[in-house]
This record gives structure tokens, sequence and C-alpha cells, in this order.
């Protein structure tokens, strides 16, 4: 065979240039190989015109994808099963998937746990078509009203850590949000919906959405606002204080997502505004009736990225991102007669520049290897903090590759990163994967790594510039990550499947959120953190009574230095070993969609989330376990094509879930909501 | 923090060297899951016209598709439709062979890999959609002409034999319906000669 060296030495010498010049890269892509075929009830399902679309031979690049999707914990959820369920946020979705629980931080706000470990403070990246809205402050995602549901085509869940090639916030997982492409659309879409708990509103939200294809051009418009409470029970602080919390807690919520895609070139703008107030205030006494607390949370983010197909083997690519966020505005507004005032507020500047070569070959095997330059300018607007903080700055080379065998895939990435601030850092990621007929197996082992962030940063440097003891505390060192998990899946027959996973996760130098007597806080690290557990998943459909899926967590802490996230006592002991503060060990849950008709669809949910341990100022509280159940019922094309309507009852068994704080921050735990009856209608044109 | 050493930038740059090398000179294998992919889609396919094709008889206890193919395709088929229905009744799949009888089928499906269709259509008789990829299927006058453009799949309904067979096709699926461009220039060739 006569060998053409010219080309690849050529091929070699423009990746050279490419990584020379400067990849957190995927954290744009999807996470799925091929979504056409990953859709709930898988292809059958598509209509005619979306079978058109779908490409008969995979090209290498995209086969390379699916290995690597292959190579992680994925969940999927589709827009379809958002809309059977009748799911009213983001955490209706997540909540059905296994090891994700919610608790409260602070203020109103509600995080998310997964696999026994909260993900705030930086530890879960959440992305809406690949844009980061994890706000850059601190890395805390608030839940409850903020995230659009409608016109989603599915959300991607990675459980597990991302951080090879999602980047800094991706320690312990990943949810990609890909809302609907203009061909998808092809019209739009308009809608609503309207709740109420057992003593006062719940929420009320509009939304449009609308897109369009024209051969090589594709434009998509998705906006919504969103008013909600988080509930209509009693708040009561750790200090006797307590309010109605009808009227009260309230969040608001407005999205905008434009995206225009020409040929392999995509533009994409996108703008987030979150406001939480807060009554219960920021520690265990509640604010009212002096004030309550307003954290207002906006990003503004604009991406363009190009992919150039250089030939069948290999593709550049290349993207620009930029976001302005203000992240955790705090505004006081006062009950007493005083004109409300901003405490707090920050400016974020946030760029990454990403350059990638994909080289693959058509049996699957394929090299990525990428660079990126990010950077974040951070200002106090507002702010006790008289200091600066420095321009932080992360250079990183990556490369990720799969070679395929007869019994496994192996995949090896390593990530090399450089900091401004916190020096250097080499992360492996390592699989072993294959799927046979009905079987298969993965097993991996990912480091990831996580930098404090500029609020961390700010929080510390404040601390020693005003705490009354007149300590100092270190600079935050980052967090080191290590995950060793093993899946195996089964299809017993063409619709019943059934996978199981263990997974061992260990935080290093994990970042604690702490206090002094003063109630002054400071960010210090500690140093492990580690949790093991199984999680395993059924489901099930039949042709008349319709799809169940059913899932059961298990998570066991092993280790925290720390003791800030265990069930301690007054006396000290740790009432329950393997659980950390707010997050159940035993979870199991179960949904199933019943087609009464071509039209309509009655879809239920039953959750069962184990008891729980949380403090109310420095007393340990035990929360009994909790049964939810809602069910939902769906009908399309009333009257007219198109017109949609459905109807909800929420926490049918009115089991009042309490968001317990995920970790020792004498907050009370937050009551969730009552019983909800909710309507949604929407009209397709 | 982890301080990079000049063994650990050597190290990486040998892995990462390593698999470039592999990914450009391993030998490709073909993935047999990528077939199967392509069955997936072509059985969507086939459930999806059966539901915009109204047959002039009821189905009785299931809609039978018959597939001249191995078994393990037809299987295949069964599979990737297993909870679907058409008229309300479940889906069927067989294997059949050129001598038999096809009377009992609402669905005959010749794939590329049957070179001559002739014989098939000859023994699909009134009332069976058929639906076949080869050229020669396309001039035998079978009724749906699968075809691929531009990596995509399409197909075209030869419309006067499906009425002739006593089908009907409803107008979703008509519109969809296209010509292949390589036919449909000789059909104009041929148009412009007359």
């Amino acid at each position: 065979m006569k060998k053409n060296h010219k080309p690849i030495s050529k091929i070699f010498f423009i990746h050279l240039l490419l990584v020379l010049a400067s990849n957190t890269q995927a954290a744009q892509e999807s996470l799925v190989c091929t979504p056409e075929l990953k859709k709930a009830g898988g292809v059958e399902t598509f209509a005619l015109e979306d079978l058109m679309q779908i490409p008969m031979f995979l090209s290498a690049s995209q086969q390379g994808e699916c290995t690597r999707e292959a190579a992680s914990i994925v969940s999927t959820i589709t827009g379809e099963e958002l809309l059977n369920r009748g799911a009213r946020d983001l955490v209706d979705a997540l909540e059905l998937i296994p090891g994700i629980s919610f608790g409260s931080n602070m203020t109103n706000m509600v995080g998310m746990g997964m696999r026994g470990m909260q993900t705030d403070e930086g530890k879960l990246s959440i992305l809406l078509d690949g844009i980061i809205l994890t706000e850059q402050r601190f890395g805390i995602t608030g839940f409850g009203g903020h995230f659009p549901v409608d016109q989603i085509d599915r959300i991607e869940i990675v459980r597990g850590p991302g951080s090879i090639l999602y980047g800094n916030f991706a320690e312990l997982g990943v949810v990609n949000i890909i809302t609907k492409k203009g061909h998808q659309l092809d019209g739009g879409v308009i809608g609503g919906s309207y709740g109420r708990f057992e003593r006062g509103e719940a929420g009320k939200n509009t939304f449009l959405t609308a897109g369009k294809q024209w051969d090589d051009f594709e434009v998509s418009l998705y906006t919504k606002y969103n008013e909600s409470h988080r509930s209509d029970r009693f708040y009561h602080d750790a200090q006797g204080g307590s309010f109605d919390m009808v009227g009260y807690n309230q969040s608001e919520s407005i999205l905008g997502n434009f995206q225009f895609r020409y040929k392999d070139l995509n533009l994409h703008f996108l703008v987030d505004e979150y406001s939480v107030d807060s009554a219960d205030g920021f520690a265990d006494k509640m604010s009212l009736p002096s004030k309550e607390i307003r954290n207002q949370f906006s990003t503004y983010a604009f991406n363009l990225d190009y992919q150039h197909h250089l030939n069948k083997t290999v593709q550049l690519g290349a993207r620009f991102d930029y976001s302005q966020q203000t992240p955790w505005k705090r505004t006081n507004l006062y009950h007493d007669g005083r004109a409300n005032k901003v405490k707090e507020s920050v400016s974020i500047d946030y760029y990454t520049f990403d350059l990638k070569s994909t080289f693959s070959l058509e049996g699957g095997h394929y090299l990525v290897m990428g660079n990126s330059f990010q950077f974040q300018n951070y200002q106090p607007t507002v702010s006790n903090y008289t200091g600066e903080v420095p321009l932080l700055g992360d250079y990183t080379l990556n490369g990720e590759g799969v070679y395929k065998t007869k019994w496994a895939n192996v995949l090896l990435a390593l990530r090399f990163d450089w900091y401004t601030e916190y020096g250097t850092n080499l992360a492996p990621r390592f699989a072993l994967t294959k799927q046979f007929e009905k079987f298969h197996y993965k097993a991996m082992y990912s480091q990831a790594f996580h930098a404090p962030t500029g609020g961390n940063y700010q929080l510390n440097e404040e601390y020693n510039q005003t705490n009354e003891f007149n300590r100092e505390v270190s600079p935050l060192r980052p967090e080191t990550t290590h995950t060793y998990e093993i899946e195996l899946g089964y299809q017993f027959q063409p619709n019943l499947n059934v996978t199981a996973n263990i997974f061992y996760i260990e935080i290093q130098d994990y970042f604690l959120y702490s206090f002094d007597a003063n109630n002054d806080d400071f960010y210090a690290n500690s140093s492990k953190l580690s949790t093991w557990g199984l999680e395993a998943i059924l489901s099930y459909q039949h042709p008349r009574w319709g799809k169940i899926d059913m899932n059961y967590s298990l998570y066991q802490a092993i280790e925290d230095t720390s003791q800030d996230f265990k069930a301690v006592d007054t006396a000290g002991n740790i009432l329950e070993q393997t659980a950390n503060l707010g997050l159940p060990t035993h979870k199991v849950t179960a949904n199933h969609t019943f087609p009464i008709t071509d039209s309509i669809s009655f879809n239920h949910t039953l959750i069962f989330s184990g008891h729980r341990f949380g403090y109310s100022g420095s007393e340990l509280k035990h929360y009994k376990s909790v049964w939810i159940y809602n069910m939902y019922l769906r009908y399309q094309d009333v009257m007219v094509e198109g017109l949609e309507m459905g109807l909800g009852l929420y926490d049918v068994f009115n089991s009042q879930y309490q968001y317990v704080q995920l970790f020792n921050g004498t907050h009370p735990a937050l009551p969730g909501n009552t019983r909800e009856v909710r309507f949604k209608f929407s009209y397709r044109f | 923090v982890c301080q990079i050493n000049r063994f650990q930038v050597i190290f990486l740059a040998f892995v990462l060297n390593l698999f470039f090398m592999l990914s450009l000179f391993a030998p490709v294998q073909a993935e047999e899951s990528m077939s199967k992919r392509l069955v997936a889609i072509k059985a969507a396919y086939l459930y999806r016209f059966s539901l915009f094709i109204d047959w002039p008889e009821p189905v009785l206890d299931s809609f039978l598709m018959c597939v001249v193919a191995d078994t393990e395709t037809s299987n295949f088929i069964q599979l990737s439709l297993y909870n679907q229905v058409i008229q309300s009744k479940p889906i069927r799949v067989i294997s059949v062979l050129k001598e038999e009888d096809l009377t009992a089928c609402q669905l005959l499906y010749i794939p590329s890999t049957v070179k001559e269709s002739t014989p098939f259509l000859v023994k699909a008789k009134q009332n069976i959609l058929t639906i076949g990829e080869t050229t020669d299927f396309y001039h035998a006058q079978g009724m749906i002409y699968l075809y691929e453009q531009d990596n995509k799949l399409r197909f075209f309904i030869n419309y006067l034999k499906l009425k002739k067979s006593g089908l009907t096709a409803r107008a979703q699926l008509m519109t969809l319906s296209q010509l292949p461009m390589e036919k449909n220039s000789d059909e104009k060739k041929s148009q412009t000669d007359k």
C-alpha cells in the first residue's frame, strides 16, 4: 500500500498549530450521539419528515461522539416525556433521575444533591444549548421556577465527573438542556400555565417559541416569563419566629434564547434573569419583619461556533464564548420605611476561546485534541471589600482518544490546566466500554479538578480585611475529585431494559463554607469527602398500557473530615454514619404514562424519598421519609389541531416535602409546596 | 496543587501522539451496530408508511409485514416495532422466500440485497403494499421506492400502481414523495424527447 506521508504531516502540523495557539470544547457539544435516535420510544416514533433528516451512515466523528457518550453514566429526558409528565420546572424533571435530590442552600435558594453530595460550590455544570448557566461567582445554581421545560428537545444528565470535557464546574455532573431547533419547530408555539397551592398561588408562566429552516439557514427563538412561590406553608426559624409563606419567598424568571445557523456557523444569544425573594433570611433567624432579601442572578451570553470538515478524517472546530453575569446581587427590601438598598453586587465578564481538532476513522476510533483559553474579569461593584480580585485565567490542553477492539472500546483522556492563580494540574480519564447484543458494560475512572472562583477568592480576602478576631484564613486550594464507576445493562426483552451501576467518589481538599462566632463567612479546605452507592433503572414499555420507568438509588457516606455534612448531635455523636445532611440515602421513583387515546394521556409519578437529617440553629432535626405522588392528564388537539391542554395534581398525598439545608449552615428547612393543582395550555401554529 | 514535571510532559506528549498514530493507522473495524442502526431506520419507514396507507379490508389478528431477507433482519425489524400497532393490531414480521404464498401479507419489503424484485412483485397481488430499494424494483413498478440521497433516505410513490392494487395513500404521504434526482432528469429528458 502506498503511504502518502505528506497529508498526514500536514494534518499533524495544522493540529500542532492549533494546539500551540491556545478545550473545554465539548462544553458546547451534545452529550448524546445521534440525538435523533435517542428520543423516547426510539426512531419508530418519528414522523416521516423527521425520519427523512436522519443520516443513513454516521461520519467517523459522529461515531466517535457515540463512544464518548457511552463512556459516561448518562440519563436522557425527552421533551415529550416532560410534556407527558406536566413538568412544572427542571426540579420535576430531575427528581426522577436516580441519585438526585433537592435541598436548600440559604435565603430561599434551592440546590441540588447528587450521589450523596451537595452540588453547590461549583460541582455541577448546567448548560442551555451549550452556554453555561451556572453562576461564575461561587458556582451555585438556583432551582425552582428558573429553567424552562417547555419546548425542550431533551435534557441530558451526566452523573459523574465531566471536568475533562466540560470544565471547572462539572466535578460531580452535568445537566445539558437542549431546546428545539428551527427545523423541529417549523412554526411556533405559545402557551402558559397557572397553578394554585391549597392556600395561595403557586405560580404562573407564559412562553413563546418559534423556529424555521430555509435550506442552509435555520433560526429559533424561545422566550418565557415565570413567577412562582416556594410554598403556602409557615416557615419557622430557629429562634421562635415564623411567617406565612403565602405572599413571600417569590421567585421571578425571564429567559430569552435566540439561535441562528448558516451551514456550519452557529450564533447564539441568551438572556437569563432570575430573582429570588427571601423572608427566611440567611441563617437561623428570619429577616422579617424588618426586611426581605432579594438575590438577583443575570446572565447575558453570546457564542459563535464554527465547524469545518477538512476531509472525512479531520474536523476542525473553533468557538468563542462571552458572558456577562451579575450573580448574587443582594438587595435589602426594607419594611420599616427605609429605602431599598443594594448591599452587594459583582460583575463578571467571562471569555472563552476554543480550538479543537478531531481525527476519526470509520471504525469509530478517534482522537480529539484541543485547547482553550478562558479568563474572567471579576469586579465587585457594591461591596465591603476594598481590594481587587485578580484576573483569573486558565489555559487548557486536552486530548481524548478511543481505540475499539472486539471486547472493549478503550478510552483514554488527559486534561492539562494551567491556572494563573492556582498552578497546574493534570487530570486523566480512563474507560472501558462495550455493547454486545443485549448486554453492555462500562468501567470508568475519572479525575476532576475544580479551582476556586472569583467569589471564593473575594470572600476570603474580605474576611481577612473585616473579621473582628483579626484572623487570617489561607487562600483556598483547588479540589480534586476521583470517581470510579462500573455499569452493567441487559435487555431482557425488546421492551424491558435493566441497567445498574456502582460508584465511588472522593473529593480531596473540598471547599467548606464556614462561619466564625460572629457569623462572618469564609471558605476553608477540608481534606476528604467520599461516598459510594448504586443506582438501578428498569424501563418497560407495553403497547397498550404504556411506558413505565422505575429506579432505585442508594448512597452511603464514607468520610467527611470536617463533619460539616454529618448529622452530629449536641453530644458530638454522629447519628447516622452513612448519611449526609439533607440527602436521603434511599430513593425510589416510578413513572408511568398511559396512552388513553391517540391524543389523551395520563401520567403519574411516585417518589419515595428516605429520611433525612438537618439543622435548625444548633438543633439537629430528623425528617421522616416521604411519598410524593403527582398525576397529569394531557389532551392534545383539543377541538382544533395544535391546541393542547393539561391538568395536573401535584403532591396528591400532601406529603409536604421540606428542603433541608445540605450543609450545617444553621438555616432551618425550607417548606416545599403543599398539594397543587395546575392548568397548562399551548397552541401550535 | 499538582506541579507538573518534565517526565509528565513527556508522558503526556507520548500518549497523545500514540493515540494520534493509532487513530490514523489502526485497522478499520466494521461495526455490526451500524447496519442494525440502518435496519431500525428502515423499519421506522415501513411503520410510518403503513400509517398513511388505507387497505380496502380491515386487518384481522395482526398486521403482517413480509420481508424478503434473512430471519435475523426480519427479527430485528420485529424488535424495532415491538410496541407499535397498525389499525390497532400488533405488527408481525416474517421472513419470506420466492416460492412462498404472499397473500396473507399486508406489506412486502424487498431490501437492496435482493437484486431481482420481479418474481416477488408478480406474486404480490392485490392489496399488498410493496416497498423496495433497487432500481430493478423501481422499473418493475413497485409501489414505494426507497432510495439514498445525500446520505438520507427518500422515497417515491408510484401512485398509479398503488391505486391499481386497491390501496389508497393519504395526502400527507404523497406530498413527501420525491422522484430520485437522476431518474427525475431521465424522465424530464424522455419528456423532452417526446
